[in-house]
């Protein structure tokens, strides 16, 4: 198995895997941004409305990003390492569809965890339009 | 190589497939997103409210009275960006294709984070 799979790669490949790398990076600070700084629990304000669990779900993850923040920095720079070194391990020894199929699963990943975010908000939102502005 | 010979180079078609796939799923989570935007008469009920909900419940609204339009509009966008990048493969070399495929994948997610913003805003609001 080839340990530094960066040493052999030509030029093409490896500004490929740095776009690659730009967008996942662009899409991961996102989420964080997300969960970390724009997520806000109302199910206190909103009286005997118990948010859905995929609500509470999104909220939670977003407390414990929030509590371990210190943390995020090492693992998040391992995670990308992993991911790029995955990428171009692919691309050696697999092949470059391969290599293009794990690149669209984790961009995949990345956008599903933003629209979970994005649903989490918009059911807390629904009970705002339920309480003030529609009042039973 | 030739043009037929290049268009079917089966990396240019799998960088392709990436390029539709990652700005297919961007603008359907964009477009899901405005459309399922909820409190869309927010604006007509309270009072002074910042001008960035007005127009994000003008736009959700504009965008789920005429969602049908706005998948041809997408699905356009689609092929045109995947145009433009084919163009720049075979005009310039790979990496001014590689560069549109950040910008462009950048300029998608601007709508995504607009949206987000003012949702957490109205959440944070003291209704």
């Amino acid at each position: 198995m080839n340990l530094q799979p960066w040493r052999n790669a030509d030029s093409e490949t490896k500004y490929q895997a740095l776009v690659m790398a730009v967008i996942h990076v662009l899409l991961l600070g996102l989420n964080l941004w997300f969960y970390i700084f724009r997520a806000y629990d109302i199910s206190e304000m909103i009286d005997g409305e118990a948010l859905p669990a995929h609500a509470r779900l999104a909220l939670g993850i977003g407390h414990a990003l929030r509590a371990n923040i210190h943390f995020l920095p090492p693992i998040l720079l391992c995670l990308l390492w992993l991911d790029g070194w995955v990428y171009l391990h692919f691309r050696s020894t697999l092949g470059k569809v391969s290599a293009a199929l794990w690149n669209i699963g984790i961009v995949c990943l990345l956008l599903f965890c933003a629209y979970y975010f994005v649903e989490g908000m918009n059911t807390q939102l629904r009970r705002v339009e339920e309480v003030y502005v529609r009042p039973k | 190589m030739n043009r037929s010979m290049e268009m079917s180079h089966p990396t240019t078609k799998n960088e392709r497939a990436v390029l539709h796939l990652t700005h297919g799923a961007i603008l359907a989570l964009v477009i899901g997103a405005y459309a399922s935007f909820s409190p869309r008469i927010l604006a007509n009920v309270f009072g002074n409210i910042p001008e960035s909900i007005v127009r994000l419940s003008n736009i959700a609204n504009f965008v789920s009275n005429n969602l049908f339009g706005f998948a041809l509009i997408g699905l356009a966008i689609l092929c045109l960006d995947g145009i433009a990048f084919r163009k720049l493969q075979r005009m310039t070399n790979k990496n001014w294709a590689s560069i549109w495929f950040a910008a462009t994948t950048l300029v998608l997610l601007l709508p995504l984070v607009f949206y987000v913003y003012v949702t957490s805003l109205i959440l944070r609001s003291d209704f």
